[in-house]
């Protein structure tokens, strides 16, 4: 329980300084994005430089904001996870189906900033580069895949307790 | 389920009560009760030896088999 609890007030510290300022401001500066003239910001994402020209540009930065969206919500469902097991209720359907869902959420988050990588890469610097080893985007296609696998062994492991509980 | 389980039966020829039976095999009469309703998954031979032993019968007087 002790290793619990120093999770949780770390993933708490994460979304503390994260989600009040975080999420407000992406959601301010999406429809800010279309509006005002961000020529001079200078937007460093993933070691690319971005650049507010057009339309085409602009739609990239609100992708990877919404990207940014998806994992502050993935988050907030580790949390909620996390405060099921403080309570004890280790095979709850509730934590089943948040591990589940943070699994496809950072998935869909690693395949999208893949994709946004590479376009944006070739759109802002008019290069193609590959890049093996472990590197953010494979560590979070990762993550997301090890949630998903958690959420089935967790599902597995409830009907073997309901089992165990049912017999006399 | 296609196993019957029939402790009521057996508590009503014996004139025994659930809570009795409960007390006299070491099982709370809420898992008593799962096992009378059916709901139970599983039973341990130790709680069947103890019933067959406090009711006095068989494991075949408590369990049958139902084809589904």
């Amino acid at each position: 329980m002790k290793k619990i609890k120093i999770l949780k007030y770390l993933v708490d510290f994460i979304w503390i300084i994260t989600a009040p300022i975080g999420v407000p401001l992406i959601l301010l500066c999406i429809p800010a994005i279309f509006f005002y003239d961000f020529t001079d910001l200078n937007i460093e994402i993933h070691g690319i430089e971005l650049v507010v020209q057009d339309l085409y540009s602009k739609i990239l930065i609100v992708v990877f904001l919404f990207n940014f969206l998806l994992v502050i919500y993935s988050l907030h469902l580790f949390r909620k996870s996390l405060t099921y097991f403080l309570k004890a209720k280790i095979f709850d359907t509730v934590v089943i189906h948040s591990f589940g869902k943070t699994g496809n959420l950072l998935l869909l988050s690693g395949v999208i900033s893949v994709i946004l990588s590479i376009i944006s890469s070739l759109y802002f610097e008019s290069k193609m580069t590959l890049e093996f080893g472990l590197n953010s985007h494979l560590t979070t296609i990762g993550l997301g895949l090890f949630f998903m696998v958690l959420s089935e062994v967790f599902q597995i492991a409830k009907t073997a307790k309901t089992e165990n509980d049912l017999t006399i | 389920m296609a196993i019957i389980v029939h402790l009521d039966v057996m508590l009503a020829k014996r004139k025994m009560k659930s809570k009795d039976l409960a007390e006299k095999i070491g099982i709370t009469t809420a898992n008593l009760s799962i096992l009378k309703s059916g709901k139970a998954k599983a039973v341990r031979f130790s709680t069947l030896a103890a019933i067959c032993k406090a009711l006095a019968c068989q494991p075949s007087d408590i369990l049958e088999y139902v084809n589904d």
